[in-house]
């Protein structure tokens, strides 16, 4: 979220309703929106699939495209993103545009490389035609760019252009797989992943537009400059990393176990318990849009003025009393959204067991649901905890939160696994009320002592980074 | 017998009266071993040595502050330091109390491996106590500021501890400042003696540069002057003899708390033999000429002297300035003073830089010293023993030196003048020039006064009997 509080800052500046909605709006826009569309595009096609009676294999396995490429990207790509954010804000603060562009190049290149590698590596002996394989591999590679571009997106003012862009590429690739199936043109499931291949693309090209509109482009501009962070801010590399996925351990786990099937021989994947994930799951969007409004405006506010007396010549007590307000919103803040994603949880809880039921789902699996609606609820708490130790530059800490988070997936998925089905929902709720124990213990004790971390935390000597990356970029830029 | 000369800022780096100095005491005890322990600057000073080195000096160790600058930050440790090491910590903070050197070693001492240096400033309890002194005494000030000083001012004194020690049995130390510190080590680690011979008042020095220097604001000089009061106890204390060159320096050393019991008087002396053949001053029809042996930096205080010249060549047209002496140590004074020598249109003004002073004396019919900060100059005894008539600045014990101590009965040996007054220093300069007999006779009034009592021999024998002195002090202590 390198730039979004600037322009949210100025809609509640407003202060009128219509701002706040606006505002929320934005927020919307910038964290669930993409979500939202992308699950709507896959979920309209599938329903195109249903309509024109395709068959449930043709179904399974369409689902299993779409998966694999969203979730893979999302793993690959995280980390890097985070680096890149982090790089991204630094020079926002600074003021130097002109490599941004440049680098969303170098970083989108740089995960390609790796998706390619992976990609090659997984379809390598699988048994699907050859011309499905290279539309879900533009598919990745897309999804790819898209977590990548996100990263500067939020960094832009136009927030209905990024509306429409995302709107637009998703009716044209609902339109144009409604088309393949009207007209009976390719194979069903080519048609769609070609259909969303072409609607991503469009809303790729749109947002690349908007970046260099919003950056300028110079073609000067040094696309690996980002590189040297690798070395500052790995940890945050790895804060992403095992956090994304952790996320999905609990998954990957049970598509191994009796619930895990085949789709043609080629996606492992369990549709039963995936589905109920993805339901439970829906429950924290509307708390994830709130904390950014809130972490952005309120929690920014102060903690800007904390670091403003400590780099200002601020005495002792103007540094303490900024902190105490800091803490005093930090704590009231995360209250807020707890109770905000409460009764988010006990209506999902409520509405979605009843909705599940008419669906026809097995009392037993609304009972996982259940557990994953909990699950989900302790991690909010934390997701919230976590983003804050990073902002408060916490990164060890931060990397401790995300350690746990995967170790205790892995170690209580693993049980579940011996233990089958009866412990499903069980083992992810466990891990996430663990992971969100540890987080909030670590927040209050660095809250406790932050003066401590923000003075001591900065090395006695600046020390430039001189590892691989950095040498890798100067050679690259040793010109300039 | 091995004696540990310690050096700071001068031998064998730097050309002048210290330097010398510490030349001739390795020089007059050849029945000795001497080391030095040189504390220089920068690094970039290593092994350029301005000296020979005599026979006797079996070693030398070299430690530059600005190699504090390599050191790696640790990460950050909470709780690490137990209440004891707290306290010697805080005491050595709040300066109240003497430094507790023994405390502090213990403090790096941690069983067989030693402690960190920059462990400490990352840990919490330092923070702590920072932050408790801040609170006590400081709290006008920004914190942050208080902060980084508190860890610059306390990162050198570490560091030395944390040099290993050579092996001496008299460890004998040229100032008060860090070498004073890490003479107190030695005595309080190998239990040899230690001594001092304090040419100015490094304390008093110190507090004059910090009162006038940029990098240091407001109320933080006070904090770093007081320091280096502390400093200066903490070497009186440990040091069995103090030794100075002159009786205002022991009263001064005495207010700063030193034991007088412990202050021994040794002037500086001089090969008076080297300058025998310079004859006395004889009448001649060439320009006047008028020297003043010096290093060009600021504390000589040359463009006083630049200013009083300018008036003295208007009454005295063709007299001739010579400024012997080394003038790279302050490039950037150095130019200052070629400006102002055209700008005043000054003519016949001369910086011979790095010369053999014996050859250039000779040819002097008037000495000049405009320093505003001196111990004994050893450039005024050998300027008095070569016949040469002094106008000299009232500092250090050049009062002395001119006038006599009032027992020798002999008169003035040239004219003392307040420092920076260039007024008066022209007048006294053209009251020498327009009077041949006068400058005669107090050349020759100086080298008798040199002559009684500032002769090399003299200074020998003075601190052979020390030296024996400590000799056996450490030799009994060693029997017990």
């Amino acid at each position: 979220m390198a730039g979004i509080g600037f322009e949210l800052k100025k809609l509640f500046n407003r202060r009128t309703l219509t701002g706040q909605v606006i505002a929320y709006g934005y927020s919307a826009v910038i964290t669930v929106g993409p979500f939202v569309l992308l699950t709507a595009m896959a979920l309209m096609i599938q329903a195109l699939f249903a309509r024109y009676g395709t068959g449930s294999e043709a179904s399974q396995l369409y689902t299993a495209s779409v998966m694999y490429p969203v979730i893979f990207s999302q793993i690959l790509t995280y980390g890097l993103a985070m680096v890149v954010t982090r790089y991204l804000a630094d020079c926002l603060y600074l003021h130097e545009y002109e490599n941004i562009s440049a680098s969303c190049y170098g970083a989108i290149l740089i995960a390609q490389l790796a998706g390619a590698v992976v990609a090659l590596l997984f379809f390598w002996n699988k048994p699907l035609p050859l011309p499905l394989k290279i539309a879900t591999y533009v598919f990745f590679l897309e999804m790819i760019s898209l977590w990548l571009q996100g990263v500067y997106l939020t960094a832009l003012k136009d927030y209905k252009s990024i509306f429409s862009g995302y709107a637009g590429g998703t009716a044209a690739s609902v339109l144009l797989a409604w088309g393949n199936f009207h007209f009976g043109l390719l194979e069903p499931v080519l048609g769609a992943m070609l259909s969303m291949c072409a609607g991503i693309g469009l809303i790729l090209c749109c947002f690349m537009a908007q970046i260099i509109r919003h950056f300028g482009y110079s073609a000067a501009g040094m696309n690996f400059d980002f590189l040297p962070y690798f070395e500052k801010h790995y940890k945050l590399f790895f804060v992403a990393l095992f956090y994304i996925v952790a996320l999905y351990t609990a998954n990957f786990i049970i598509w191994l176990g009796e619930w895990g099937m085949v789709v043609s021989g080629t996606y492992l994947y369990a549709p039963r318990y995936d589905m109920l994930a993805f339901y439970a799951f829906l429950s924290i969007l509307p708390a994830m849009m709130m904390f950014v409004v809130s972490m952005e405006l309120k929690f920014y506010e102060q903690y800007a003025v904390y670091f403003t007396y400590i780099t200002q010549k601020g005495n002792f007590r103007d540094i303490d009393d900024a902190r105490k307000s800091l803490l005093y919103t930090l704590w009231a803040e995360f209250k807020n959204i707890m109770e905000f994603q409460f009764v988010f949880s006990l209506m999902f809880l409520a509405v979605g067991a009843y909705w599940l039921s008419l669906l026809g789902v097995p009392y037993q699996d609304v009972g996982i649901y259940r557990l994953l609606v909990l699950g989900a609820f302790f991690t909010t708490g934390l997701q919230v905890a976590h983003v804050l130790l990073l902002y408060l530059e916490d990164q060890q800490g931060a990397l401790l939160v995300g350690i746990v988070f995967l170790a205790a997936n892995a170690l209580f998925g693993t049980a579940g696994y011996f233990l089958g089905e009866i412990s499903y929902g069980f083992t992810f709720f466990l891990a996430a009320l663990l992971a969100a124990g540890v987080a909030v213990i670590r927040l209050q004790h660095f809250c406790n002592r932050i003066n401590y971390y923000v003075f001591c935390g900065r090395p006695v000597f600046f020390e430039e980074p001189h590892g691989l990356f950095s040498r890798l970029a100067n050679f690259l830029y040793r010109k300039r | 017998m091995r004696i540990c000369l310690l050096a700071e800022g001068c031998y064998p780096y730097v050309v002048g009266g210290v330097s010398s100095w510490v030349q001739m005491m390795i020089e007059g005890f050849p029945e000795y071993e001497f080391f030095i322990y040189a504390v220089g600057a920068n690094a970039s000073d290593r092994g350029k040595f301005k000296y020979k080195f005599p026979p006797n000096l079996v070693g030398i160790q070299e430690v530059f502050l600005d190699e504090i600058l390599n050191f790696r930050s640790t990460s950050l440790q909470e709780n690490i330091l137990s209440a004891e090491e707290r306290q010697c910590i805080l005491d050595l903070v709040l300066g109240e109390k003497p430094i507790d050197l023994a405390g502090m070693i213990k403090l790096f001492e941690q069983g067989r491996r030693r402690r960190d240096i920059l462990s400490i400033f990352m840990s919490s309890d330092f923070f702590d106590i920072i932050n408790q002194v801040y609170k006590a005494r400081y709290s006008y000030l920004p914190f942050t500021d208080f902060f980084w000083t508190m860890r610059s001012m306390l990162l050198p004194l570490f560091y030395f501890i944390h040099q290993p020690l050579p092996e001496a049995d008299i460890y004998h130390s040229v100032a008060t400042g860090y070498c004073g510190i890490i003479g107190s080590l030695a005595a309080c680690v190998t239990n040899s003696p230690f001594m001092i011979t304090e040419h100015g008042i490094y304390s008093r020095e110190r507090e004059t540069e910090i009162v006038k220097c940029g990098w240091a604001k407001g109320d933080f000089k006070s904090v770093w002057i007081q320091y280096f009061y502390n400093i200066a106890k903490l070497a009186y204390r440990s040091a069995s003899i103090v030794v100075t060159l002159f009786e205002q320096n022991a009263v001064t050393e005495r207010e700063l708390g030193c034991d007088p019991d412990k202050i021994r008087i040794v002037s500086n002396g001089i090969h008076v033999e080297r300058f025998q053949h310079i004859e006395e001053l004889q009448p001649h029809d060439g320009p006047l000429v008028i020297g003043c042996v010096c290093r060009v930096v600021p504390i000589k205080d040359i463009l006083t002297l630049l200013r009083a010249f300018l008036l003295v060549q208007q009454a005295v047209p063709n007299a001739c300035l010579k400024i012997i002496g080394p003038y790279d140590e302050d490039p950037e004074y150095y130019e200052m003073c070629r400006q102002t020598v055209q700008i005043l249109q000054l003519r016949n003004v001369e910086f011979t830089g790095l010369v053999k002073v014996a050859d250039y004396l000779p040819k002097l019919d008037i000495m000049v010293l405009s320093s505003i900060s001196e111990g004994q100059p050893l450039a005024v005894l050998e300027g008095m023993a070569a016949r040469r008539p002094f106008v000299v600045t009232n500092v250090g014990c050049c009062r002395d030196l001119i006038y006599g101590t009032g027992e020798d009965g002999l008169g003035a040996a040239g004219a003392v003048t307040a420092p920076m007054d260039y007024h008066q220093m022209a007048a006294e300069i053209i009251r020498l020039a327009k009077d041949f007999k006068l400058r005669q006779t107090m050349g020759n009034r100086g080298y008798q006064r040199v002559k009684n009592g500032y002769t090399y021999e003299h200074f020998v024998r003075a601190y052979s009997d020390i030296y024996r002195e400590l000799g056996e002090k450490k030799n009994g202590r060693n029997r017990v």
